[in-house]
C-alpha cells in the first residue's frame, strides 16, 4: 500500500492543505521539509488521527492545544457558521485497489467543543467495480490489513523516538511487543495463530471421542439377554398357539365325531338318571312300607279296643254331664260336721244315728272320687284313642295312595329306561363317544386356559419388545457412536500431522525470519553508517531485542552513537519490511537528525534503494535537508518535494511544491 | 497467499508428495487468517479433507 494524497482541513495549523504523492520516477520518494514547528509532526499525527484516531506525538495530551485550527473557527464565528469540520482524507493504492481513508470531526464554532457523536469514518474502497464503503470493524479490519496500529512504528518512523525501538519496556509497554510486532508484519503469527486453532481442533475431536467410548460389549450382551427373553416369550406364544390349533382341531374332530352321536350320550345321561331316581324312589317306596307297618301295628291296638274305648267314654261322658263326675258333697265339710257334731251347713247339732250315717258316707265318698279322678283322667285318652281309630280309614288311604303313587313312578322310571336301554343297546360303544365328549370338553378347557395364556404372554412380549428396541437402539447408538470415535481418530490423526506440518513450518519461519533480520540489518545498517570495520554482526534474541557485536565479538550497542543507534533503528525498520514482504509505506520523521557528514549519503543512498519498491514519504527539518542529503534526493530520484512555512503562528502553507 | 513468501515456500517444501496436507494446511492459514470463526471452519476443512482423501477424491 502506498499513499497518493492527503488532504487536511482545519486540523491544528493545517487549515487547508492537500500533500500529492504521486509516483513520477522508478525511486518513490517524497520530501517534506519543515521548520520546526511548522507542522512536520503534527503531520504524523494527522495520518494517526485518520487511521487510528489517536494522535501519538503529542509530548501532552492533556495540554495540548484543541485541534481545530484556531483561524478556521474565528472565521467560523465571523461568518456566523455553527460548525467546523476538521477532517483527513489519506488516499491510497495497492495492487489492485484504490481506498480513501476519511475521519472528520465537527467543532462547535462558538465554544471549539468537539461534537464527537457527530463524528465519522469511513474507508472507501475503488475499484473498477465501483465504491464499496466499510464502516466500523470492517474500516477496522481493512486497515489492520495493511497498517495494524500495534506495530504502527514500523510504517510511521519517527527518528526522534528511536530509543523506543531498541528498549521493549518502552515499546506499547511489554517486552514481547517488538517479537509480536515482527511476527505480526511478517506474518509468522497466522501460523502462530493457525496452531492455536488447530490444537482448539483437536482438543475439540478429543473431548467428542472421550464421549463416544460406550461399553459396546456390555451394551451388546444386554441387547442379546433381551433378545433371547423376547424370543423364548415368543416361542412360548408359539407353542401356546399351535396348541389352541391342535385344541381347535380336536374339538373340531371330537364335535362332528360327537355330532351324529350325541343323542346317544343324553340317552345315556338320561338312563343313569332314571337308574338313580328309580333307586332314589325305591328307597322312599320301602320307607313307605315301613311306615304301613307301623301302620297297622297302631290301628291293630286302636280298632281292637275301640268298642270298649267308646262305651268306658260314653259311659264317663254320661256320668260326667249328669254331674255325678266328680260327686256334690264334699268330703272335707262332712270330716269337719263329724268331729265338731255340729253341722257345717246347717249348724244343728249332730246325732250319733247321724254321725254313723255321715261315716258310712264318707267311706262311700272317699272310693268313689277317687274312681271319679281316675275316670276322668282317662277320658281324653279314650276320646284321643277313638277319634284316631275312626281316622283309620282316611290315613289307611292315604298310605296306600302314597304306596301306589310311589309304585306306580317306579314302574314308569322302569318302563323308561326298558326304552332307553333299547336304545342304547343299538350304539356300538357309549364308552368310547363319552371318551370323545370327556376329550373335547378337556380341549375346549384347554382353548380358554391357553387363550388366557396367549393374552398374557403377548402382554408380556410387548414390554420386551420394547425393552429389547431400547437396547438394541443403544447398541445402535453406541455402534454409531464407536464409529463416530473411529472417524474422530482419523480427523485428529490429520489435524495432528497437519500440527506437526505447522509447528515445524512455525519453528523453521521464526528462526529463518530472525537469521534474515538479522542478516538484513545489519546488511542495512552496514551501508548507512561510515564505518565498516567496526561492527560485524548483529543477534536478535527471542523478543528481538538487538544486540550489535563488534568484530572483536564484544556487544557494544551501548556505546554506539546516537546516529548510529538511530541508523540501527532505521536499517532494522527497512529489514523488517525487506524480509516480511509487507506491503507498506514508510513515513519517516526526521530521519537524519543526529546524522551527520558521509552516514547522511549512506542513508541517503540506502533509501533510494529502498524506494524502488517502498513507497518513502520523508519529512526533514531544512537544516537536517542538508547538500549530503540534497545531493542524493534530487530531481532524479524525487517523486514530490514540499516545503512548508508559517503563514501565521496558526497557519501553515506550502511555500514550495516541486 | 503470503506476503512472507518463507511461509510460502517452507509449506511447500514441508507437504511435497502430498497435495491433500498441502491443501490443507493452506486451508487452515487461510481460515486463520480470513475467517472469524476459524476454529469451526478448520474442522470442516479437517473432515472435508479427510472424507476426499479416504474417497480418493480430488484434493
Amino acid at each position: 500500500m502506498r499513499f497518493t494524497s492527503i488532504t487536511i482541513s482545519n486540523y491544528r495549523q493545517y487549515k487547508n492543505l492537500t500533500f500529492d504523492f504521486t509516483k513520477k520516477r522508478d525511486t518513490d520518494i517524497h520530501i517534506i521539509v519543515a521548520s520546526n514547528g511548522t507542522g512536520k509532526t503534527n503531520l504524523l499525527n494527522a495520518i494517526n488521527w485518520c487511521l487510528y484516531n489517536d494522535e501519538p506525538h503529542l509530548n501532552n495530551k492533556d495540554e495540548a492545544m484543541i485541534m481545530c485550527n484556531k483561524s478556521a473557527l474565528k472565521e467560523a464565528k465571523e461568518r456566523g457558521q455553527e460548525t467546523v469540520d476538521v477532517s483527513v482524507t489519506i488516499e491510497a493504492e495497492t495492487n489492485s485497489e484504490r481506498v480513501i481513508f476519511c475521519r472528520n470531526l465537527p467543532f462547535k464554532a462558538l465554544t471549539a467543543f468537539p461534537l464527537k457523536s457527530r463524528a465519522t469514518f469511513t474507508v472507501s474502497i475503488v475499484t473498477e467495480n465501483g465504491t464499496e464503503p466499510l464502516e466500523g470493524e470492517a474500516a477496522q479490519d481493512y486497515i489492520d490489513l495493511y497498517l495494524p496500529k500495534r506495530i504502527r512504528e514500523y510504517f510511521f518512523f519517527d527518528g526522534e523516538q528511536l530509543d523506543n525501538y531498541f528498549d521493549p519496556q518502552k515499546f506499547e509497554g511489554n517486552s514481547s511487543a517488538v517479537r509480536d510486532s515482527i511476527h505480526t508484519i511478517s506474518e509468522i503469527n497466522v501460523v502462530t495463530d493457525a496452531i492455536k486453532h488447530l490444537k482448539k481442533v483437536i482438543d475439540d475431536y478429543r473431548r467428542e471421542a472421550a464421549k463416544n467410548n460406550p461399553d459396546i460389549v456390555q451394551l451388546k450382551n444386554t441387547y442379546d439377554s433381551k433378545k433371547l427373553l423376547r424370543e423364548a416369550k415368543e416361542k412360548e406364544i408359539s407353542d401356546i398357539t399351535a396348541a389352541i390349533a391342535v385344541s381347535k382341531e380336536k374339538i373340531e374332530e371330537y364335535t362332528t365325531k360327537i355330532s351324529s352321536q350325541e343323542s346317544i350320550v343324553d340317552i345315556d345321561k338320561s338312563y343313569k338318571e332314571n337308574e338313580a331316581e328309580i333307586e332314589k324312589k325305591k328307597t322312599e317306596y320301602q320307607y313307605l312300607k315301613f311306615e304301613l307297618k307301623r301302620f297297622v301295628r297302631k290301628y291293630y291296638v286302636l280298632l281292637s279296643t275301640y268298642d270298649t274305648n267308646r262305651r268306658v267314654y260314653n259311659y264317663i261322658d254320661e256320668k260326667s254331664n249328669q254331674g255325678h263326675l266328680p260327686p256334690d258333697i264334699d268330703l272335707k265339710l262332712l270330716k269337719q260336721s263329724l268331729e265338731s257334731h255340729i253341722c257345717a251347713v246347717c249348724n244343728q247339732g249332730i246325732e250319733s244315728n247321724s254321725a254313723e250315717h255321715i261315716e258310712h258316707l264318707m267311706q262311700k265318698l272317699t272310693v268313689s272320687t277317687a274312681v271319679s279322678h281316675k275316670l276322668m283322667e282317662i277320658k281324653n285318652d279314650l276320646i284321643t284313642a277313638t277319634e284316631a281309630a275312626e281316622n283309620f280309614c282316611v290315613e289307611k288311604e292315604e298310605i296306600f295312595r302314597k304306596l301306589s303313587e310311589k309304585k306306580s313312578e317306579i314302574s314308569d322310571l322302569e318302563n323308561k329306561n326298558l326304552v332307553l336301554r333299547k336304545k342304547l343297546s343299538t350304539c356300538s360303544d357309549v364308552a368310547e363317544i363319552k371318551d370323545w365328549v370327556k376329550k373335547r370338553d378337556d380341549h375346549t378347557n384347554l382353548v380358554q386356559i391357553n387363550s388366557e395364556k396367549l393374552g398374557k404372554y403377548k402382554e408380556q412380549v410387548k414390554v420386551l419388545q420394547e425393552d429389547e428396541d431400547k437396547a438394541r437402539n443403544e447398541l445402535d447408538k453406541a455402534l454409531s457412536q464407536q464409529e463416530k470415535g473411529e472417524e474422530l481418530k482419523e480427523y485428529m490423526q490429520y489435524a495432528s500431522e497437519g500440527l506437526h506440518v505447522l509447528n515445524e513450518i512455525e519453528q523453521e519461519i521464526t528462526g529463518e525470519v530472525r537469521c534474515k533480520m538479522q542478516e538484513e540489518t545489519m546488511r542495512v545498517f552496514s551501508s548507512l553508517i561510515w564505518k565498516k570495520n567496526t561492527y560485524e554482526r548483529i543477534e536478535l534474541n527471542d523478543n528481538y531485542q538487538l544486540h550489535l557485536y563488534s568484530v572483536e565479538n564484544e556487544s557494544c550497542i551501548g556505546s554506539t552513537s546516537a546516529a548510529e543507534r538511530e541508523l540501527l533503528a532505521l536499517a532494522f525498520t527497512i529489514a523488517l519490511h525487506r524480509v516480511s514482504g509487507h506491503d507498506a509505506l514508510l513515513f519517516i520523521d526526521t530521519p537524519v537528525g543526529r546524522v551527520s557528514d558521509v552516514n547522511r549519503e549512506n542513508f541517503a543512498q540506502a533509501l533510494i534503494d529502498v524506494s524502488r519498491d517502498k513507497q518513502l514519504i520523508l519529512a526533514f527539518t531544512p537544516s537536517e535537508f542538508s547538500a549530503e542529503i540534497r545531493g542524493y534526493f534530487n530531481d532524479e530520484s524525487l517523486s514530490s518535494m514540499v516545503e512548508l512555512e508559517n503563514l501565521t503562528e496558526e497557519e501553515t502553507k506550502v511555500r514550495r511544491n516541486y | 497467499m503470503f506476503k512472507n513468501q518463507i511461509i510460502e515456500e517452507r509449506i511447500n517444501e514441508k507437504t511435497s508428495g502430498d497435495q491433500y496436507m498441502r491443501a490443507f494446511v493452506k486451508a487452515v492459514l487461510d481460515k486463520t487468517k480470513n475467517s472469524k470463526q476459524a476454529v469451526s471452519e478448520i474442522k470442516k476443512s479437517v473432515e472435508s479433507t479427510v472424507k476426499r482423501k479416504s474417497n480418493g477424491g480430488d484434493f
